[in-house]
């Protein structure tokens, strides 16, 4: 095994503490979520910041997650007690949101649904929420399994995959909205994050 | 120790393939998949890891910057993983990854 030390290629940053960023592959954009509440959005192959808005937070946190609807165009920044929801182009973010909701619950994930027009919001439970009305469209109780750590979809099994800061593995049937499985680990083991990967032949 | 866990699911059986050891971790940072079976991984303290998932190996270890790389993130347009550092930010050509 080899130590490679990776040359300073580029830094990009200064002094603004990132936690979360993510690429939209088909506008070769980046957006990076900053602890102060400040949102960048940059250029994939220049590196170059092209716009950033402050999102006033109301107490310290981190920058948890982002994620990005490309059907309408929104994009969802997840800090630890605040949600906050506006508008974004290639060329810039919009300046004022189309929504924030404040929570007196830490929520730790959040996941884009663009074919049922939803957003899932997870914190001791799962709210499924609407984008054309921005309101909640439902509930999957989770309460008993403590608080989400991460959710995937698998759209050939419409199914929903959510990992907690506990020792199982949930899937669930998402029209229904009830729990098909549940995974159990043993010795404690938490698994916090999870990804499928179509096509894996071992 | 933490573990990485291979597990197949085809929505009726879901089986353990195999567990990949991981030293060191503190707080899993972030992961990405590249070219289908390599996993980078970053821990935010200490190095970011390259695992290749299909035989467990740890393949490289690459130390960004002073450590603590919290994020990580792979831009399509110039096949480049975007490592983030608390307040800066490193850009990592795929290919030397796997040289």
């Amino acid at each position: 095994m080899e130590d490679t030390i990776v040359k300073k290629d580029r830094i990009v940053l200064e002094s603004e503490v990132c936690f979360a960023c993510l690429y939209i592959e088909i506008w070769d954009r980046i957006i990076m979520a900053h602890t102060n509440g400040i949102l960048s959005l940059w250029d994939g192959t220049s590196m170059t910041k092209l716009d950033s808005v402050e999102i006033p937070i109301d107490k310290a946190s981190e920058s948890e997650d982002i994620a990005f609807s490309n059907k309408h165009e929104l994009v969802i920044s997840l800090f630890e007690w605040k949600i906050d929801i506006r508008k974004i182009t290639p060329q810039g973010l919009s300046r004022q949101p189309i929504m924030t909701l404040s929570s007196l619950v830490s929520i730790n994930a959040i996941l884009i649904l663009d074919h049922i027009d939803c957003f899932l919001i997870g914190s001791n439970k799962i709210e499924l929420w609407s984008f054309e009305t921005l309101k909640p469209a439902g509930i999957i109780d989770t309460e008993s399994e403590g608080p989400i750590a991460e959710m995937i979809y698998i759209k050939k099994f419409n199914q929903l995959i959510v990992t907690t800061f506990g020792p199982n593995i949930l899937f669930y049937d998402l029209k229904k909205k009830l729990m098909r499985r549940k995974v159990h680990f043993r010795n404690e083991h938490w698994a916090n994050v999870i990804d499928f990967v179509e096509d894996q032949i071992y | 120790m933490s573990r990485i866990g291979i597990f197949y699911y085809n929505n009726k059986v879901f089986r353990a393939i195999k567990t990949i050891a991981i030293d060191e971790v503190v707080w899993l940072g972030s992961r990405i998949l590249i070219n289908k079976y390599y996993l980078l991984i970053s821990k935010r303290i200490g190095n970011v890891d390259l695992v290749n998932i299909k035989n467990g190996q740890k393949i490289k270890s690459i130390i960004v910057g002073n450590g603590e790389v919290d994020t990580l993130e792979y831009i399509d347009s110039t096949e480049q993983i975007l490592a983030i550092s608390l307040d800066r930010a490193w850009l990592i050509d795929k290919k030397h990854l796997f040289i």
